[in-house]
């Protein structure tokens, strides 16, 4: 019922604008590197180091395309110290690499001066190279399809966006969140979002800023992100990254209304 | 009106997000929970068997992506587990106490459940873990004292002695005392985490029947376990022989080996037959030497055939008799047949044989080979208490080497090579402590008569001839005519065989000057234990008594002790 309700809001939203064919102006690819630290409160800290890269395309009119990919590489931490009071814990902190990697492909409708609407489809796989088991495949490897559509509305300086995500573990139950975002763009080269999450993720916010400074020639963008998830446990999520965009060169408020 | 529109698609975004949030599965947290924070191993010794495996529940909640069950610590040697649905079973093996020796010894289990970080789960995060802490005790355990046999003397009877006790685990927890049978040590000094030193000046009970068993035993109240000894001092009383021979068997034409079982007042000889050899026991019993041995031969197993040599355990408990390609543990006193092995892990080549044993106070035998040349081929050593043929990194080969032990088994002597080389080649030793083998600063082309040494190894006689100290220091020489030689236990004397078929008794104590030691007795014994052959020699523990095997007879006859003091 809401991947129909999607699909005929995206018809319908991208058969009215064909009059006027802006969705992206042009062929857009961008590769980037990020590196985090999630931290456990009360335990241990796990890394992420992680490369990605998409392209962005026009199809006709307003209606666009994407394809993404990832390749995320995880040491997680596997110690939790304040459950262990009173316990002497082991030597060494056990750490558990997981390699998550994946491919996506998107359609959107947009109108630069309104908003963007979106469908996604994905498929990935995470591979543990430890003594760990995914609960739905009861293996060390997870096969992972995700579903998403998402809505964007751009109002000045403003964008508010909603989006829908469900991922699908092999045979085991779906993990599904929703959130909204709100972004602001102070100049056309800085974009600060902030974001809250619902479902699985719920209790979930974070704060996110990018910038696109002038001495890049508009070439590449830096970002960084603080996630706050508090549920039983609290994790803090910090990241970093670095984005080199191909192509034309535009500023950051265009790129992201008019090219990605 | 533009704005108008505008906040018309804002409600309209808004009323999407409310319908997007009624959508999924409602919150999981990803929490794994297990039926218990702490496992306890305990194994009654470094020798004992592993311990079973324990198993340990646990859930995570339907929220969970993925579960680690991560394992640190040397108490566990893995951990496994099996999911089914939320519910896991882990089995926690713990490490073979042999490889862990004793202690107390830790580690950890963190079952951990990851759930996703980020829409599309592209992300993971920890969620919170579980930790099992793992304890794991190994009592320390006393395997062997050395020499395991004392003498008793006097009246009343007392028995005083030096002993290596050896075990492990003796660094770990404080050992506060040595007992022999609850009597405490006179002295005794921690030397490593192997071994002890020990005295002891024990009371024989009045009317005691020989010999007298003194269970061996470490006090340390630290131990999380009662402490293991497998370790029994044997007190004997001084022998009364009388100075005697005793016949071979009509068949017998020679002699390769002689022991003296002191536990149970036996000879145990390996004496050459026309159609091969043969293992001879003569038992002293009620106050006389039985003259008509018990026998075993080729005719009983015949992988027995052609023996080469004999020696007693650490422990006394089995004998070992060498062929050239099996050791056969049998018992001493009956000479019934155990078990038999074959060299290894690393066969030993072809052409290659058995040639000669000794055994150390780790309850390692040295097991010599030769190939028939003057070549270099494999040493090995045969572990009694878990039998088995091993080598480790530091055994060398060596040219027929010829070994000789000293009464504690700290030490075994390696000769080698023949008179024939150009060069001498080292003598080596095995040094029990370290279990290690090194060449030593002598060099020496062997010759027919094999290293004898005292019971500490302080006075060490090479090719019979040449008397080394602990250092291997050439400190002098005895005669060129010796036939046979062995070392009192205190080091003060060598007692010879030779060629005028008198016993000489030489001061090793004093006159060290790399020449000839000065002649501190002699005497002559009843018969001549016949010189067509090799001549053995062996001493009883208290150094009072002399046996000597040539090609016609045993003889027993008395040492002149007291001449070297």
């Amino acid at each position: 019922m809401k991947r129909l309700f999607l699909a005929g809001l995206l018809l319908v939203y991208g058969g009215s604008a064909l009059a006027d064919p802006a969705a992206v102006k042009s062929t857009h690819y961008q590769i980037g590197y990020e590196s985090g630290d999630i931290n456990t409160v009360g335990g241990s800290d796990s890394r992420v180091n992680a490369v990605d890269g998409s392209i962005t395309l026009p199809l006709a009119g307003y209606l666009g395309a994407s394809v993404s990919a990832f390749y995320d590489h995880y040491s997680m931490a596997a110690n939790f110290a304040s459950l262990g009071s009173g316990l002497t814990l082991a030597s060494s902190l056990p750490q558990c690499t997981v390699i998550d990697k994946g491919l996506s492909a998107g359609l959107f409708v947009r109108d630069p001066s309104v908003g963007r609407i979106s469908a996604g489809y994905g498929a990935g796989q995470a591979m543990s190279h430890c003594e760990s088991t995914f609960l739905a495949s009861g293996t060390a490897r997870l096969d992972m399809k995700d579903y998403s559509a998402g809505a964007q509305y751009y109002f000045s300086r403003f964008t508010i966006g909603v989006s829908w995500n469900q991922t699908r573990f092999n045979a085991f139950d779906r993990f599904n969140s929703d959130s909204l975002t709100g972004s602001w763009y102070p100049t056309n080269i800085l974009r600060v979002d902030l974001a809250t999450y619902g479902q699985d993720l719920k209790n979930t916010y974070s704060l996110g800023v990018e910038f696109q400074p002038r001495f890049f020639d508009n070439s590449s963008g830096l970002w960084a992100s603080y996630t706050r998830r508090h549920q039983t446990v609290t994790n803090n999520i910090i990241m970093v990254g670095i984005r080199y965009y191909f192509g034309r060169r535009v500023d950051l408020l265009t790129r992201d209304r008019e090219y990605r | 009106m533009r704005f108008a529109v505008r906040c018309t698609r804002a409600i309209a975004l808004l009323w999407v997000v409310a319908g997007l949030s009624a959508c999924g599965t409602g919150n999981q947290q990803p929490v794994a929970s297990v039926s218990t924070n702490s496992l306890s191993f305990s194994a009654t010794s470094p020798d004992a068997t592993t311990p079973s495996p324990l198993t340990i529940s646990a859930s995570v909640s339907p929220g969970t992506v993925s579960v680690a069950v991560l394992h640190g610590g040397s108490a566990i040697a893995n951990a496994t587990y099996t999911l089914s649905g939320t519910a896991a079973q882990i089995v926690v093996d713990p490490a073979a106490p042999s490889a862990l020796g004793a202690g107390v010894f830790h580690g950890t289990i963190t079952v951990t459940g990851y759930s996703c970080g980020n829409p599309g789960c592209s992300q993971l995060v920890s969620g919170n873990s579980q930790v099992i802490n793992v304890t794991y005790d190994i009592p320390p355990i006393v395997r062997y004292v050395a020499p395991y046999v004392g003498v008793a003397t006097g009246s009343p009877l007392t028995a005083s002695g030096s002993v290596i006790i050896r075990g492990q685990g003796f660094e770990q927890f404080p050992v506060q005392n040595v007992t022999f049978n609850g009597v405490s040590a006179s002295t005794f000094s921690v030397v490593s985490d192997t071994e002890i030193e020990a005295s002891y000046s024990l009371t024989l009970p009045t009317g005691s029947t020989y010999p007298v068993t003194y269970p061996v035993q470490i006090v340390a109240p630290s131990s999380p376990q009662p402490i293991e000894s497998d370790a029994k001092l044997v007190i004997v009383q001084a022998p009364s022989y009388v100075s005697t021979t005793l016949p071979y068997p009509p068949s017998v034409t020679g002699v390769d080996q002689l022991r003296y079982d002191a536990e149970r007042q036996a000879l145990l000889v390996v004496a050459t037959t026309g159609s091969g050899t043969e293992l001879l026991r003569y038992a002293y019993s009620s106050g006389s030497w039985n003259t008509t041995p018990a026998t075993v031969s080729s005719a009983t197993l015949p992988s027995l055939a052609n023996l080469s040599d004999i020696a007693l355990s650490t422990q006394g408990g089995e004998l070992l008799a060498l062929s050239p390609q099996y050791l056969t543990e049998l018992d001493p006193g009956t000479l019934a047949i155990k078990t038999q092995y074959t060299p290894g892990p690393t066969p030993a080549p072809a052409g290659v044989y058995l040639k000669n044993l000794a055994v150390a106070n780790d309850g390692n035998a040295i097991v010599t080979t030769g190939n028939g040349s003057s070549a270099s081929t494999p040493l090995y050593l045969f572990a009694v208490r878990d039998p088995a043929f091993t080598q480790n990194s530091t055994t060398p080969s060596l040219d027929n080497a010829t070994p000789g032990a000293s009464a504690d088994g700290s030490v075994v002597a390696l000769q080698q090579g023949d008179p024939s080389l150009a060069s001498s080649p080292p003598v080596y030793q095995y040094t029990a402590s370290s279990e290690t083998f090194a060449s030593t600063a002598a060099a020496i082309n062997q010759g027919t008569i094999a290293p004898a040494l005292d019971q500490s190894a302080t006075r060490i006689v090479l090719s019979g001839i040449d008397v080394y100290d602990s250092s291997f220091t050439l400190l002098g020489k005895l005669p060129s005519k010796t036939l046979a030689v062995v070392v009192s236990p205190n080091a003060d004397c060598a007692y010879t065989f030779d060629s005028s078929g008198q016993i000489l008794a030489f001061n090793l104590i004093t006159g060290m000057s790399g020449g000839p030691f000065p002649q501190a007795g002699a005497t002559t014994p009843v018969s001549s234990p016949g010189t067509g052959g090799a001549v053995k020699m062996a001493i009883s523990p208290d150094g009072g008594w002399l046996f000597l095997a040539g090609s016609s007879q045993i003889v027993v006859a008395p040492a002149p002790t007291n001449q070297c003091h």
